[in-house]
């Protein structure tokens, strides 16, 4: 935990990025993103896959590397979500949280096609 | 207080979870420790030992079938160890050895192909990589090529240049391969290249005990001798004589020339190095030294640290912030 802190002190380069409201995504599964749920500037809604059940949010962004992992080690904390693990890593970054009713879903951050990056949201998984 | 009991007891909860976990106890060896100083640094992702997409081999061992993130565990194709920490953090040599590699010139966070790192050979053919770190103008390169490093010196500070998502130290063990012709990736943890089990970081020390706990009462002009006990929690071995020898010195400031310092002193602030020629990771080592009571008559306090000499300073606070309260007397 100490060396969450430290990451979420760190991590103030994201704290610039201002928070937008995108409409929710669709659900999947019943699970609802919530509205008001801390979403990157310039990140585009994604229609999700059938076949990813686990997946409640999909976006795409122009931020490449540590930005939107910042983004959210920041943004979720101050939106009332508490963050329970932070993995940073040289292609994908995850962070767990937990959501609404004491779930724990994942935020996952890695390279997508074009050069862009994907932000996921997910339930958890080990 | 002069200790802090709460750090004794959660140092022997580690010390008893490494004994559960690791099936076996410290191994006193020369081999690597973790490449960092803060012991609160976890395991973001560990090496995929399967080289096949979609398919990974986790350093404890469990297969994933799959091309999926697992958090404390692997990500697909990944080379090396990744362990999430604050930018700028200090990044230390796994091992004695040479460095061969570097590049600093990327931006602290810049993202792309490429990044800072530092890589060093060591003497038993393997070499490690120190990647994603800062700026050389951001101090992320402590070394210069050709320049021989001590196992535990700082190489470099962290950052996130390169292919990077979050703030990390990508660190990787490398051996040379015959058949190959080329260095192959190797898992330090599943091969359990570290010194101890579960690896530790290589300086840490905990408070045992002291020839005197509470106030030493000195008559002015007079030599008293002190010792202090301190537990090897860390991942090296202290030794009393070569580079990176086990010292107590003055801090607060660090390296003060001590008003208290005998002739036996190695310098003004140095007060001695470990009594016994070695100590194993886990074993207690004791610092014996004189104090000379020059100062006039009165109160006063002279706080230690331990040193691996040239090499690191150990973490104060993890000693238990350890001084000795000292009064001058008339003799």
């Amino acid at each position: 935990m100490r060396a969450a802190a430290l990451l979420l002190a760190l991590a103030c380069a994201g704290c610039s990025s201002p928070v937008t409201r995108s409409p929710p995504p669709p659900s999947v599964q019943g699970t609802t993103l919530p509205s008001g749920f801390p979403v990157i500037e310039g990140a585009v809604p994604m229609p999700l896959a059938r076949d990813d059940p686990g997946l409640i949010a999909l976006w795409e962004s122009d931020r490449l590397g540590s930005s939107t992992y910042d983004f959210y080690a920041v943004a979720l904390p101050a939106a009332g979500y508490r963050v329970i693990g932070l993995y940073p890593g040289g292609e994908v970054a995850l962070i767990r949280f937990q959501a609404a009713g004491g779930a724990v879903w994942q935020i996952v951050v890695h390279g997508a096609a074009d050069g862009r990056a994907a932000i996921e949201v997910r339930l958890d998984r080990p | 207080m002069r200790r802090i009991a709460r750090r004794a007891a959660a140092s022997a909860l580690l010390q008893l979870a490494a004994i559960v976990i690791g099936s076996g106890t410290a191994v006193a060896t020369d081999d690597y420790t973790l490449p960092f100083y803060d012991p609160a640094v976890t395991l973001s992702y560990g090496v995929d030992r399967d080289r096949t997409v979609n398919r990974q081999l986790d350093w404890t061992g469990q297969v994933w079938n799959d091309g999926l993130t697992h958090y404390g565990r692997v990500y697909d194709q990944h080379t090396g160890t990744d362990y999430p920490m604050a930018l700028r953090s200090e990044v230390a040599a796994a091992k004695d050895g040479t460095v061969v590699d570097l590049e600093g010139g990327y931006g602290t966070t810049q993202f792309g192909s490429f990044g800072n790192f530092v890589k060093v050979q060591h003497t038993d053919g393997r070499e490690t990589l120190y990647y994603h770190l800062a700026s050389a103008t951001d101090g992320g390169i402590s070394v210069s090529i050709g320049a021989k490093v001590m196992a535990g010196q700082r190489v470099g500070r962290s950052g996130c240049s390169g292919l990077c998502y979050g703030a990390h130290l990508h660190f990787e063990l490398l051996v040379w391969s015959q058949a190959a012709e080329a260095f192959k990736l190797a898992d330090p943890m599943s091969e359990r290249r570290w010194t101890t089990w579960p690896g530790r970081i290589p300086f840490d020390a905990a408070y045992v005990r002291e020839s005197n706990p509470g106030t030493e009462y000195i008559p002015h002009g007079w030599v008293i001798t002190h010792w202090v006990e301190f537990r090897n929690t860390g991942g090296r071995v202290w030794r009393s004589s070569g580079g990176g020898r086990a010292a107590i010195a003055t801090w607060d400031p660090a390296a003060h020339a001590s008003p208290f310092r005998a002739v036996a002193w190695p310098f003004s602030w140095l007060a001695t190095y470990v009594d016994q020629a070695s100590v194993s990771p886990d074993g207690v080592g004791r610092f014996t030294f004189n104090l000379y009571g020059a100062p006039p008559v009165g109160s006063y306090r002279e706080t230690f640290n331990l040193q691996s000499y040239g090499v690191h300073w150990f973490d104060h606070g993890r000693l238990g912030n350890f001084y000795v309260p000292i009064v001058v007397t008339t003799p």
